[in-house]
C-alpha cells in the first residue's frame, strides 16, 4: 500500500495478522520514523485532519492517504 | 510592569520569537536577556535523519523553565482557515497549550494575513476551546471583529513581517487603541529597533512581539535588553502622560525679570 507521507510517497508493509486488515497509523509510523524520532515529540495529520495519539491504532490508512508528522521548531 | 494573557500574568510585556538566531545558545541567553516570559515556535516537517528540531525543542523547553514562561505556537505558513485549524490542534496536543499565535497569511509577498480566512479560523478555534492571539493587519474593523468574536488578544502588524520597517500607519494603530480601549493589544511584526517598540508603548499598547530584530541584530543579547529597556520606558512614559504638542514655541524659562534683555534689544531705526 503506498501513502504519501510528508509529501513523499512511501510504501507500506501490512504487518497485521491478516492480510485482509489495514495499516494502521502507529504501524505506518513505526515503519517511517527512526526508533529515536518514536521517542520524541510529534503530532500527526491525516488527510489535513488532526489524528490524536489516542486514535493512531484505530485509524486505517488507505491508499493514497497523505500523512503529515510534524515536530517543534523555532518559529517567530 | 504586569500584562496579563488570558488569565496569566506576565512580568514582561515583550513576546518573543525563536527563530533566526546565529545558534541556539545565543536564541536562549538573548530571551532570556530580553525578560520575556512568552516564546513562540512552530511545527514543521522532519526528514527522519534531521536532528536540528529536537535540539531546538530542548533549547526552548529550557527557556520557559528558568524564566516561569509560556509557550505560544504559531500557525506559520497556513492560508486557509481549515489549515490553521488542524494545525492549531497538533499544536495544542503536543505543547499542552490553548493558547495559539493565529497567523493566515493571504499573500506571499508582504505575507499579509488574510482577513476573512482569519476571522474564519477564528471562530472555528474559539468554538473549540483555544484562547486565540490573532495576528492581523491594522483595520480597525477586522480588529473589532476579532474582538467581537471573544479574542482577549488582537495583535495588528506594525508592519509586514520581517521588515524591520517599523509603525508604517501610526494613525491605524492609535485609532484601534482608542476604539478598543478593553482589548490587550499587542503590536507583532515588523518592529525594527527599540524606538519603534518604544513608540508604540507611549501610544498605550499593551505589549510587543518581535523576533527578527532581535535575532538579527549584530549583538542579539544586547538588543534583547535594549528592547526590555524600550519598553519599560515607554510604558512608563504613557501611564504618565504625555504633554500636548503645540503649535508655537513657548520658554520653558521665566521670562519675567530676565536681565539685560532691554539692552541687547536690535536698533531697528
Amino acid at each position: 500500500m503506498n501513502v504519501r507521507i510528508n509529501g513523499e510517497v512511501h510504501m507500506l508493509q501490512n504487518i497485521a495478522k491478516s492480510k485482509k486488515s489495514k495499516v494502521n497509523l502507529t504501524d505506518a509510523l513505526e515503519q517511517y520514523l527512526t526508533s529515536k524520532q518514536q521517542t520524541m515529540s510529534f503530532a500527526v495529520a491525516v488527510n489535513s485532519d488532526f489524528i490524536s495519539k489516542g486514535q493512531y491504532s484505530s485509524t486505517l490508512l488507505n491508499d493514497g492517504d497523505s500523512i503529515d508528522v510534524l515536530f517543534p521548531i523555532y518559529g517567530g | 510592569m504586569n500584562l496579563t494573557i488570558y488569565g496569566e500574568q506576565l512580568n514582561s510585556r515583550l513576546l518573543i520569537g525563536s527563530a533566526l538566531y546565529p545558534s541556539p545558545d545565543i536564541m536562549k541567553k538573548a530571551i532570556l536577556a530580553s525578560g520575556a516570559q512568552v516564546v513562540t515556535l512552530s511545527l514543521k516537517r522532519q526528514n527522519p535523519q534531521a536532528q536540528s528540531g529536537q535540539q531546538i525543542w530542548q533549547y526552548i523547553q529550557d527557556i520557559v523553565k528558568l524564566n516561569n514562561g509560556f509557550l505560544l505556537p504559531n500557525t506559520a505558513g497556513c492560508k486557509t482557515a481549515k489549515e490553521a485549524f488542524t494545525l492549531a490542534q497538533m499544536s495544542r496536543e503536543l505543547f499542552q497549550t490553548s493558547w495559539l499565535k493565529l497567523e493566515v497569511i493571504g499573500d506571499d509577498y508582504n505575507l499579509q494575513p488574510d482577513p476573512l480566512e482569519l476571522l474564519k479560523a477564528t471562530e472555528m478555534l474559539i468554538n473549540d476551546g483555544f484562547n486565540v492571539l490573532p495576528y492581523c493587519t491594522d483595520d480597525l474593523v477586522l480588529c473589532q471583529r476579532l474582538y467581537d468574536l471573544g479574542c482577549e488578544v488582537i495583535m495588528p502588524w506594525a508592519s509586514p513581517i520581517g521588515t524591520g520597517k517599523g509603525l508604517m500607519n501610526p494613525y491605524n494603530l492609535a485609532t484601534i487603541r482608542a476604539r478598543l480601549p478593553k482589548a490587550t493589544l499587542i503590536l507583532d511584526a515588523g518592529i525594527g529597533k527599540p524606538s519603534d517598540a518604544c513608540l508604540a508603548m507611549e501610544m498605550g499598547y499593551d505589549g510587543i512581539l518581535l523576533n527578527s530584530a532581535v535575532a538579527l541584530a549584530d549583538d542579539p543579547i544586547l538588543m534583547a535588553k535594549a528592547f526590555s529597556d524600550a519598553l519599560l520606558s515607554g510604558e512608563q512614559a504613557f501611564r504618565a502622560g504625555i504633554m500636548q504638542q503645540r503649535q508655537t514655541a513657548q520658554p520653558s524659562t521665566p521670562t519675567l525679570d530676565t536681565p539685560f534683555w532691554q539692552q541687547s534689544e536690535p536698533d531697528r531705526t
